[in-house]
């Protein structure tokens, strides 16, 4: 079981064609990660990251290529199944936090349990204890958005990302829109969580000190990984020559 | 997800624009609203007519000069005074024939010793409270020897009396009608208007023999009448009675029976037919008032749902990127246009009630909500928030998640 990857791709490549236009935002990839893996992905603006990352959260299909999840292929699977993978082993954080507006931070992290089919108890039961866990005290729980933090409100995203016990998270820059100080502490969050849960992390950041925090760190460079290496040994820089 | 909590989403959401929502749905308020008083009034219009059969009694025939080709409208109708006098007596000695009256009628002003009124002289004959089932307040009615005697006096309705005598007791006081002085013997009960909107207690009764020599110009036939009414002993009888009375005039004014009549019988229920028409014309007018309105507040909430759809874009991206299927948001869509929809119902629900009950008391009829249109109001409205609201929903249900994702 162990040595099955959680995820990986073969040869994957996403085409977007506007008119005459051919652009190839993802080129050809090969990728791997295991069961327990913190992974970041860096490379300049405009590399595929975020594109590669929607094809790993199934939010997107490839172009060509295969997409194994849990030594399934879910490249060519339907909307529905689909939405019933990111349901049920998915969850996304995202730099705009992407949370509903005058909604509560517990109503928010009950989200993806409604489309779960879970009873009104138990979504509020394992909302309020994902919210502890993301690092959310009690007493903000029901303030919606506007009330709280960018971190705090990072942290409902967490914690929304959490409530469904997701197999891996991804997050596309989820420090993008936060401070230094703010940013260690989300990033200690994922690192606990990744530790202490073995809960599987794909991360895109653009900063080597938020990747600092992952075990391996993968590079993109016009849609294709040019470097894909332990954190210990990453050089900043090193890829975009 | 379940419906109940789809319906709370779609209560939250639209509780968190109660502006546009109220806006939104201004359509289907006005529209359910007029439905409503669309219905009450037609309720109320026809116990209206009902109670003016009773009023008039359920067996009662009038003969008007002037024929009719056809039931109803013909303008030729009442012109030509081809009734007289001895046409009511011969048709009062007709079998089942319970009692006749001529009616020979004219308008003109009236002064009593308070002030002065214009209204409409009733010529009559004794049996005329029997035959238009109408009782008196105050007073007698004239009697035989009056008509005899062409005495001048006089039986009021209760406008007339109220008008003439504001504050003082009529009986037995004289007034002017053509300056000619007449003693008020009687008051007639109050009956109110009439569906048409007329007073029925506008009115003055007195010996036809008093109007047709004291108060007539002599240039009018001596003996014409202008109508003949008269009430059959037993409503089994209409038809029969009606038959006989139509040979007798035609014997008496000499028309062949294939010929057209100078004459036309009406009962009742005729007149009642008249004015159900009437009402009902009213009706239809309104019902496509709210139609048109219920169709402009469907396109209304197709329209804001839209824009809602188009507003949230990132919502929608969001809760399928955690595993919402489309269904979801179709349902999620749908529920809240309907939610939207019953809301605006409800509403114009209550507006409609109110809305009949000032109707009522303006058109002095009974009003009672009534439940089963109350009901099919609110049915009708879910229903056009879903048939509306399908569209918009549909295009949330199918937007790209990444490109709902990606929207600012
Ligand atoms: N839906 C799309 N249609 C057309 N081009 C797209 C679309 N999404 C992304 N791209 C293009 O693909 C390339 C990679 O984009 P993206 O994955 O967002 O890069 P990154 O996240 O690394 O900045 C860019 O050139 C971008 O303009
Ligand atoms: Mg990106």
């Amino acid at each position: 079981m162990t040595e099955q990857a959680l995820v990986r791709t073969i040869a994957l490549s996403k085409v977007f064609a506007a008119g005459e236009h051919r652009l190839v935002a993802v080129d050809r990839v090969d990728f791997t990660l295991a069961r327990g893996e913190f992974v970041s992905i860096m490379g300049p603006s405009g590399s595929g990251k975020s594109t590669f990352m929607h094809i790993i959260g199934c939010l997107d299909r490839p172009t060509s290529g295969t997409y194994l999840f849990d030594g399934v292929d879910v490249s060519t699977i339907d909307a529905d199944a689909r939405a019933a993978l990111r349901r049920a082993k998915l969850g996304f954080v995202f730099q705009a936090y992407n949370l509903l507006p005058r909604t509560s931070a517990i109503e928010n992290a009950e989200l993806p349990m409604i489309y779960a089919g879970l009873s009104s108890r138990e979504r509020r039961d394992r909302a309020v204890r994902a919210l502890l866990d993301a690092g959310l005290e009690e007493r903000h729980h029901l303030q919606p958005p506007s009330e709280l933090s960018g971190g705090q409100q990072q942290r409902v995203a967490i914690a929304r990302a959490l409530v469904n016990q997701p197999e891996l998270i991804l997050a596309d820059e989820p420090t993008g829109a936060l401070d230094t100080k703010t940013s260690g502490e989300i990033m200690t969050l994922f690192q606990g969580l990744n530790r202490a849960r073995g809960l599987s992390v794909l991360m895109v950041t653009h900063e080597a000190s938020v990747a600092r925090y992952s075990q391996r760190i993968v590079s993109f460079l016009d849609g294709r990984i040019v470097n894909d290496v332990p954190t210990e040994r990453y050089v900043a820089g090193s890829a975009v020559e | 997800m379940n419906l109940a909590l789809a319906l709370r989403l779609a209560l939250g959401a639209i509780v968190r624009n109660k502006e546009r929502s109220l806006l939104t749905v201004l359509g289907i308020v006005i529209g359910v609203a007029a439905v409503i008083v669309t219905v009450s009034i037609g309720a109320g219009a026809r116990a209206s007519i009902d109670q003016q059969i009773a009023n008039l009694g359920s067996n009662v025939v009038i003969v008007i000069p002037g024929s009719s080709a056809t039931q109803g409208a013909h303008l030729g109708l009442g012109g030509a005074a081809t009734l007289t006098l001895g046409d009511g007596l011969a048709i009062a000695h007709l079998p089942h024939v319970a009692a006749a009256t001529p009616l020979v009628t004219l308008r003109t002003q009236v002064v009593s010793q308070y002030g002065n009124w214009q209204t409409q002289i009733q010529g009559a004959a004794p049996t005329w409270p029997f035959v238009r089932n109408w009782e008196l307040s105050a007073g007698t009615f004239f009697s035989d020897t009056d008509v005899a005697t062409s005495a001048k006096v006089c039986v009021i309705g209760a406008t007339v009396a109220s008008e003439l005598f504001p504050n003082a007791d009529p009986i037995g006081t004289t007034i002017a009608i053509r300056n000619v002085p007449f003693r008020v013997i009687g008051v007639l009960t109050t009956r109110g208007h009439n569906v048409f909107g007329m007073d029925q207690d506008d009115l003055i009764v007195v010996p036809y023999s008093a109007l047709m020599q004291r108060l007539q110009s002599s240039n009018v036939r001596a003996d014409a009448v202008n109508t003949l009414i008269f009430s059959v002993d037993d409503p089994t009888n209409m038809t029969g009675v009606t038959a006989d009375v139509d040979a007798l005039l035609r014997a008496r004014h000499r028309i062949a029976p294939s010929a057209l009549p100078d004459f036309s019988i009406r009962n009742t229920q005729d007149v009642a037919s008249v004015a159900t028409s009437t009402a009902l014309t009213l009706q239809i007018l309104l019902a496509s008032v709210a139609t048109v309105s219920l169709v402009v507040g469907g396109i209304g909430i197709m329209n804001i749902m839209l824009v809602s759809v188009t507003e949230r874009t990132r919502e929608i991206g969001l809760r399928m990127a955690v595993g919402a299927p489309g269904r979801a948001i179709l349902m999620q869509f749908l529920v809240e246009s309907a939610t939207l929809a019953t809301v605006g119902g409800a509403i114009g629900v209550v507006l409609g009630v109110v809305g009949s009950l000032v109707a009522s008391a303006i058109g002095k009829f009974a009003y009672q909500p009534d439940l089963p249109s109350i009901i099919g109001a609110l049915v009708f409205s879910s229903a056009v928030g879903i048939f509306f609201g399908y569209s918009p929903a549909r295009r949330a249900a199918t937007l790209d998640p990444i490109v709902a994702l990606r929207t600012e």
